[in-house]
């Protein structure tokens, strides 16, 4: 077997590893992850294989991704200065052309030539998922970029899945809630009525997925208006989607963290709450574990995939121990679902940490991927948000 | 979960073409004037060079074949002959086609139509194949029909012995692409084709049923590689590997259908 070097890299505030494929007969070792601790930034990015220059293009993404969180309000024209970035390499590639080895037979030369010309056309293609984390009284806001099948996760603090930026298959269940409902989405904030804790409603509980050891986080809520905001055209979107559609005094269930109630001491029922794909809306079938069966080939990239496709970046408020995974399809993709790859996580954490261990089990987990579906680069970066609130000082960064 | 093998060096793709080259396939193609097996080799030319793109990785500066196909290529008529030495990795596939001067050298001159004994001789030599370790764990073979009339010989009970053949990711598949004949099912293109669910869609004629009833259904893998590479959008569930062939449009889509194999390593770019 090839020599590969596993690269991983551990602090206080997360873990990141970048492991090249071992079976299959290929060699790619196209993945690059990295955490900037002084930004709080995490990235992973994963070049695409018939794409030419593709490991360097991930590598300036990863170097790159701190500064598209600079300033939060120009994330998306900075991610258009940085898909700029790889065009112009694409172009300099396309310039220096590519030759058919001196090795090639001379009757398919002309035909490999004609093959590589037509792969320059599309180089230095790269996935990204980045995520910037502020530490925010008792929650977490994360900015989100993600461009293509790499992917970020956060996980509650009883383990459960809160938030996945992969999209929900078409055969999963849509919004019950018809055009007669408001349609809530990012930007927007609702006024509501708190009803109580939902371990007081445990039907209702139950019906949303909420477990009761975990009720005590959430509130019961009764939407009463829309405070602000940008809103959809009023009509009930599947829940894939950014929006969601609720309905006016029926109730809602909100993670604790995302309700602020109203300061006037006459109006202390009342709350508002900013929109978060994390509430949970009864009649709405919400997938409370991803299964990773069924994936498909296709993938967005950049640099050819910005502009064009809403939904690139996103902002999420997350409860202060939430612990956040950015990785590739290869790592996710070695196991059935959410579940089980949280359980991983967690069953190999100090090994993780450990400088000889890692390889063993990041070879397991290679073979577990190979007998699956086929071997292919495992990277991830694991953020742990109750570290996040403490101060930067000391923890170098991780590029690997 | 079965037919979700990456194609790769260590587990490549098999894909054997069963080509009538009957003396019907000198005849004009529906809608154009040159004859169905010149349209064939047009689209055979471009299909083993998308499947050479595949197989080709940027070294530095230079561009190297790493061969991920593996072609075995049968052409028929009343007898049946075995393109080169059997199955061939896509490089050697390559070489043998340019130094032939681009061509898999169909004419329309072997006679009548023996699809029975095409098929059968395409079983022998897979049979072998899948028991070496370099095919038994790819994802399944699939073994591409194409013939513009029935045989004089019945090939289903050929047909049902491919697809008995598997390896570790699941059965071989079978798919038949059946050039002028005339179906049930109301579609104007590739674009709105819907695939053959129903025996009925693809009658009446019970030459169309046969074929459709040896043919594979497609599993997910494969109808999602057609919808996300353009090839079948509207592809339904279910549907057969069974095509019928109305226009020279169509048949450049049916013929990529061979292209939809494996949950690929190459991630394409949507």
């Amino acid at each position: 077997m090839t020599t590969r070097k596993h690269l991983n890299a551990t602090g206080e505030t997360a873990i990141t590893v970048v492991s090249p494929m071992a079976f299959g007969g290929e060699v790619k070792n196209q993945d690059r992850a990295r955490w900037s601790n002084a930004t709080r930034t995490a990235a992973v990015a994963d070049g695409v294989t018939s794409s030419p220059h593709s490991v360097q293009a991930a590598q300036i993404v990863i170097d790159l991704s701190p500064m598209l969180f600079l300033a939060p309000d120009v994330v998306e024209s900075r991610l258009g200065v940085l898909a700029d970035l790889l065009r112009i390499k694409r172009l300099e590639a396309q310039v220096a052309g590519l030759k058919a080895g001196s090795s090639t037979p001379a009757a398919i030369r002309s035909m490999l030539q004609d093959a590589a010309n037509e792969k320059l056309q599309h180089s230095h293609q790269t996935t990204l998922v980045s995520a910037n984390f502020v530490a925010a009284g008792d929650a977490i806001v994360s900015t989100v970029i993600n461009i293509g099948d790499s992917a970020f996760f956060a996980f509650g603090p009883d383990n459960q899945l809160l938030y996945t930026s992969l999209p929900l298959s078409s055969s999963e269940p849509t919004c019950d809630n018809t055009a007669a409902g408001l349609s809530f989405g990012p930007g927007a904030c609702l006024l509501a009525k708190i009803r109580g804790d939902a371990s007081e409603f445990p039907a209702l509980a139950h019906a949303v997925g909420i477990r009761p050891c975990s009720a005590g986080n959430w509130f019961v809520v009764t939407p009463i208006d829309l405070l602000a905001g940008t809103n959809g055209n009023g009509q009930a979107r599947p829940i894939g989607s950014s929006f969601c559609s609720i309905r006016l005094d029926e109730p809602i269930v909100v993670p604790r963290y995302l309700v602020d109630p109203m300061e006037d001491a006459a109006c202390s029922s009342l709350c508002k709450i900013r929109f978060s794909r994390n509430i949970r809306i009864p009649g709405e079938s919400r997938c409370f574990e991803q299964s990773f069966d069924g994936k498909g080939a296709a993938t967005a990239v950049l640099p050819d995939h910005f502009p064009g496709r809403a939904g690139h970046c996103v902002t999420e408020r997350f409860p202060r121990a939430t612990d956040f995974l950015l990785c590739s399809d290869g790592f996710y993709s070695a196991f059935d679902n959410t579940t089980a790859m949280r359980r991983w996580l967690l069953d190999h954490k100090d090994r993780l940490r450990d400088s000889t261990q890692h390889v063993n089990i990041l070879e397991t987990l290679h073979q577990q991927l190979h007998d699956k579906c086929g071997d292919d680069d495992i990277s991830f970066v694991w953020v742990f948000g109750d570290r996040l609130t403490r101060p930067a000082d000391g923890e170098t960064d991780h590029v690997v | 979960m079965s037919y979700e093998k990456k194609i790769s060096r260590a587990d490549p793709g098999l894909i054997a073409l069963v080509i009538d080259d009957s003396g019907s396939m000198g005849d004009p193609l529906p809608g154009t004037t040159d004859p169905k097996y010149m349209w064939t080799e047009r689209y055979a030319g471009i299909i083993l060079k998308e499947l050479l793109t595949r197989s080709t990785d940027a070294d530095g500066d230079t561009v190297k074949v790493k061969p991920r196909y593996h072609v075995l290529a049968i052409i028929y008529g009343s007898s049946h002959i075995v393109w080169g030495d059997g199955v061939l990795d896509i490089q050697q596939v390559v070489e043998k086609y340019a130094n032939d001067g681009n061509t898999l050298g169909l004419g329309g001159k072997i006679g009548g139509t023996d699809a029975k004994g095409a098929l059968q001789k395409a079983h022998s030599i897979l049979q072998q194949a899948l028991q070496t370790e370099q095919f038994s764990s790819s994802f399944p073979p699939m073994i591409f029909h194409l013939t513009d009339g029935m045989s004089f010989t019945d090939p289903s009970q050929a047909a049902e012995q491919i697809k008995q053949l598997q390896t570790t990711d699941g059965n071989a598949l079978m798919v038949n692409a059946f050039i002028g004949t005339q179906t049930s099912l109301n579609y104007s293109s590739s674009e709105d084709f819907p695939g053959y669910v129903d025996a009925m869609e693809a009658g009446p004629s019970e030459d169309n049923i046969t074929m459709f009833e040896m043919s594979s259904t497609a599993p997910e893998t494969i109808r999602q590689n057609l919808i996300e590479d353009g090839i079948f959008p509207q592809l339904r569930q279910d549907a057969r590997l069974f095509f019928d062939v109305r226009t020279k449009e169509m048949f450049k889509h049916v013929i990529q259908v061979v292209g939809s194999l494996g949950s690929r390593a190459d991630r394409q770019v949507r």
